[in-house]
């Protein structure tokens, strides 16, 4: 049985905290859901929270640990958040027990949990951010969806938090639906990771079957945390958010040692430091707290103004010991895919410079420096973890901002080696230096793992194939599915990869990747000219073997999007000064109102002010005008 | 009527001329045909000689409906001959032929109409160069005084319209239309026709004077269900419904709706749009003496570029559509819109 812990934590009295005098660390557990997305993940916390009593029923809105309107639409969880629990378990002290004074409770035989649940994102785009979350914990629960099966990202997830030293609490999800087989899963979970099927629970978070165990699996399986609290202090910070009235928030698990209000601290990747003014935990709204000890997961404040100086994955330590050596697993988050962000009207370029910055305040992985387009006008070049990560900023700067934009295709980063024995990186195809001082271009290749059904691994490997994937592995999960390992280039898989595989394979498909490494390839620039021009924004960066196909295409949809102008407007892609394919958008010949007597004067001025206000939102490339959709013509493949 | 033409009287306004059309007013009964044209003239103040055009279709026509128009004033017909393949006509949902056409047109001529015009179309489904070079002569064989040639406009919900969505016929392409549309010009011009406005061509001295007051913004008003007028600046409607329309007059009630005030910028921004569909285009002359300022005063941004566009050109004293922006005169008229 779970027992709510009545109204006590609100005066936080009861709870069984360690202090930096005695470590109670022992009954604290810290762990953090996983799971392939749509499994559930988010039910299951919004269930623990419940029987937990940590959010009253009444204040309890589906998935409030996604706290922005984007996520809860999205179903996706964008942010990782903490948040602590208070868990007694069956036998413990039941609700209207008021018996004994909070101090000797706490330290009765009767064992009182703090669980530390710490939310992590699900996509692939913040795979980093995901590991550093896990590595701020001593276990996992893995939640499988009992009709899906494993699938990519539960693979991914799976051998992420095993890479971490976590314990795996397997649960296998949405028992209640008609079609769930939890027995195959429990073989798939079985075959890909030995995990022996007694120690899968059995729930659906829906109903809240099952629940209860998993609560009672986390105090009994999960280790309390490692980590000297007499040792100097050493805190992972695993996410921050910005705060306007008291700057960055760092999220953390302290691992060694303890930290208190006034301490003065070093962020080892920066070199930065700070002093903490205030401490606190998640409940999960933040909760003051007078210190927090090796083992405990909360949140710091220490006047630093800058997301920025502040890294996911940075160690905090004591900055008036010397000689400390940082957590592992720090590494510097760099954007993976580039854009050009313009706005649609010129004016508003300064109004989108501070809705950048402002979104920069609270997203370090970021970035974006001002960038001048010959076709464009005057914009920012701005770097993303991921497609989603992209899709996110332009809808909130859309959304929030109230800003139109035209954004250029997406652009991995090159990195390029030239003639002269220099090495630079480009991430805007329209920086790519001339063929002859190029001595060889390298892109970003990931290690993407898809499982599917068997009966689709043709289609699959063959979508792989054309996309220059290099074939790594396949392994049965099951006797009829799969997973199937490639390494595969980034710009490849960057469009429409994932919709294309779910199309082979009737949306079974899933699909997880992360990155490996640059690697040479026979890369072109393929530059798109209009009226004998080159539209800087529709360059790309591409293999040779593909640049005729592409500009192929490339051309022929512009032909469709381009209206008729007054003049013959030949659209051309050409690879250096060879052009590889042509068409032509033929003059325009016909724009008149033939008839107009007494009652057409209205709608003919109707119709001349509707053309007007067209033309008006047509970028003008020299004497071309060109709709914004053919920005993102560039963005589709067929 | 009674309450305008008072006010008509008060103002020191005469009627210059009469229009009876939208529809086919022809198909009225002789007797009531007769009664509406002279009760047009019992309660207007309407000039001597003034034009005064009946629209008639042909099949709703005969010699003594002819001869009762022309007794009661009426001295120009303007007849809807479409076209003169049967199978275009049928198409287009007419009821008459083309052997029909050259008929009406000879009883009128018989009858003594000194002025008739042939409204015809082109870009019609199924209607190829050939056709239409043919229609072109058969007009130019019956030499009426007046020719009207539209390009046909598919609007939503009509039957051509399904039958093209539908894929019953195919619609004219855009390139095929325009050179229909100056095989039209070349071939009228060539027959001694003027062509003095997009789609109107006449012989000389027989213009529509009636229309031409529409393109230089001269005052007018529309009686019956869902016409409209244009006076004292303002431009109106009455209501569509033709029962309501009936049920207002009939208790002394106005039929008019959806009024609005043109101010004097945008009647500038009209004169220019729609005097540019004339041939001979707008004179600064002319719109000085109306407007007390010169077009370059207003629209001098549109004519600076007209120019070099050649789709237009202004001389200094008068700007007018060249022979291509004949058909791309949206292009021209779109910068005199009011900035």
């Amino acid at each position: 049985m779970v027992v709510f812990e009545n109204a006590d934590w609100h005066r936080g009295g009861a709870l069984l905290l360690p202090d930096c005098s005695g470590n109670n660390a022992v009954n604290i557990r810290n762990f953090c859901i996983i799971a392939h997305v749509d499994h559930g993940k988010s039910t299951l916390a919004d269930r623990i929270l419940e029987l937990t009593r940590a959010i009253p029923e009444r204040e309890m809105t589906e998935q409030v640990l996604d706290r922005m309107d984007l996520e809860r639409e999205r179903g996706i969880t964008i942010k990782a958040k903490a948040v602590r629990l208070v868990y007694v378990p069956e036998g413990g002290p039941g609700p209207g027990d008021e018996a004994g004074p909070e101090g000797e409770r706490a330290r009765g035989d009767r064992p009182e949990y703090v669980f530390n649940l710490i939310d992590t994102p699900g996509h692939v785009d913040f795979n980093y951010e995901v590991s550093r979350s896990l590595a701020a914990c001593e276990g996992a629960v893995l939640v499988v969806d009992a009709s899906q099966g494993v699938e990519a990202q539960t693979i991914a997830n799976l051998y992420l938090a095993i890479e971490n030293d976590l314990t795996i609490i397997p649960v296998i999800n949405k028992i209640d639906l008609p079609n769930a087989d939890p027995e195959r899963v429990l073989q798939e979970l079985k075959d890909i990771a030995g995990i022996a099927p007694g120690e899968c629970i059995f729930v659906s978070a829906k109903t809240g079957e099952g629940v209860p165990q998993v609560l009672q699996a986390i105090a009994d399986r999960i280790p309390p945390p490692r980590g000297r609290l007499d040792a100097p202090l050493r805190a992972l910070v695993f996410d921050s958010h910005f705060d306007p009235y008291r700057g960055v928030i760092a999220y953390v698990r302290v691992v060694d040692g303890c930290i208190r209000p006034g301490m003065p601290i070093l962020l080892m990747a920066t070199g930065k430091q700070f002093e903490v003014s205030e401490l606190g935990v998640f409940r999960p709204d933040m909760q003051q707290v007078e210190s927090l000890a090796a083992g405990e997961v909360g949140y710091v404040v220490a006047g630093v103004k800058n997301v920025s100086d502040l890294h996911v994955g940075d160690t905090i330590a004591d900055a008036r010991v010397p000689g400390i050596e940082p957590l592992p697993g720090y590494r510097q988050v760099r954007p993976m895919v580039f854009c050009g962000l313009y706005p649609v009207e010129t004016d508003k370029y300064e109004a989108l410079r501070d809705a950048l910055a402002k979104l920069k305040l609270n997203d370090a992985s970021l970035s974006y420096e001002p960038e001048t387009s010959v076709a464009l006008g005057f914009g920012f070049r701005c770097g993303f973890l991921g497609l989603l990560h992209m899709d996110i900023v332009r809808e909130r700067l859309e959304r929030e901002f109230d800003l139109e934009l035209i954004v250029t295709a997406p652009s991995v980063v090159y990195r390029v080696r030239k003639t002269n024995g220099q090495v630079i990186w480009v991430d805007n195809p329209a920086e790519l230096p001339p063929a002859g001082e190029i001595e060889a271009i390298e892109e970003p290749f990931v290690r993407a793992t898809i499982v599917s059904p068997a009966d689709y691994i043709g289609p699959v490997m063959e979508l792989c194939e054309e996309r220059r994937g290099n074939h790594r592995s396949l392994e049965y999960l099951s006797k009829d599915r799969v997973a199937i390992v490639y390494d595969l280039p980034l710009s490849e898989i960057l469009l429409d990869f994932f919709d294309k595989l779910k199309s082979r394979t009737r949306g079974y498909a899933s699909l997880d990747y992360e990155y490996t490494g640059h690697m040479e390839s026979d890369l072109v620039r393929l530059d798109i000219l209009l009226n004998n021009k080159p539209v800087d924004a529709l360059s790309c960066i591409i293999h040779r073997d593909k640049a005729y196909e592409r500009g192929r295409q490339l051309v022929e949809r512009l032909r469709k999007i381009i209206p008729r102008q007054l003049f013959e407007v030949p659209i051309q892609a050409a690879v250096g000064s060879r052009v590889i394919a042509r068409e032509t958008v033929s003059a325009l010949r016909k724009n008149v109102l033939q008839k107009c007597y007494g009652g057409d004067v209205t709608r003919k001025r109707k119709l001349l002010e509707k053309q007007k206000e067209g033309k008006k939102r047509m970028k003008q490339l020299g004497t071309v005008e060109v709709p914004q959709e053919a920005f993102m013509a560039v963005l589709k493949v067929d | 009527m009674g309450a305008w033409a008072a006010r008509l009287k008060d103002l020191g306004y005469r009627i210059a001329t009469v229009y009876v059309g939208g529809g086919t007013p022809t198909i009225l009964p002789l007797r009531d045909l007769v009664h509406l044209l002279d009760r047009i003239w019992a309660i207007f103040q309407v000039e001597d000689g003034a034009e005064f055009t009946v629209e008639a279709n042909p099949g709703t026509v005969d010699r003594p409906k002819l001869k009762a128009m022309l007794d009661a004033g009426v001295n120009r017909l303007s007849l809807g001959a479409q076209a003169f393949q049967d199978s275009l006509l049928e198409g287009l949902g007419r009821i008459h032929t083309a052997r029909e056409i050259v008929e009406a047109f000879c009883l009128a001529r018989d009858a003594g109409f000194r002025n008739i015009n042939l409204d015809i179309i082109y870009a019609l489904p199924g209607q190829t160069m050939a056709s239409w070079e043919e229609t072109l002569e058969a007009v130019t064989r019956l030499d009426p005084e007046h020719v009207s040639a539209y390009g046909l406009m598919l609007e939503e919900g009509t039957r051509l319209w399904e039958r093209v969505t539908g894929g019953v016929v195919e619609a004219c392409d855009e390139d095929t239309e325009v050179r229909m549309y100056y095989a039209a010009k070349d071939i009228l011009e060539e027959s001694g026709y003027e062509h003095y406005e997009l789609s109107n061509f006449s012989k000389p001295g027989y213009r529509c004077l009636h229309n031409i007051g529409y393109w230089k913004i001269m005052p007018y008003i529309g009686l019956g269900a869902g016409a409209h007028s244009y006076f004292g600046r303002w431009r109106f409607n009455n209501v569509y419904d033709a029962e309501e329309y009936t049920e207002r007059m009939s208790r002394g009630a106005m039929p008019v709706e959806g009024g609005r005030e043109i101010s004097k910028a945008e009647e500038m921004s009209d004169f220019m749009i729609l005097g540019l569909r004339m041939l001979e285009g707008v004179s600064d002359r002319e719109f000085r003496k109306r407007f007390g300022v010169g077009i370059s005063d207003v629209f001098g941004e549109a004519l600076g570029k007209c120019n070099s566009l050649g789709l237009a050109e202004w001389d200094g004293s008068s700007i007018r559509l060249t022979r291509r922006g004949l058909m791309l005169s949206n292009e021209v008229m779109r910068d005199f819109l009011i900035p």
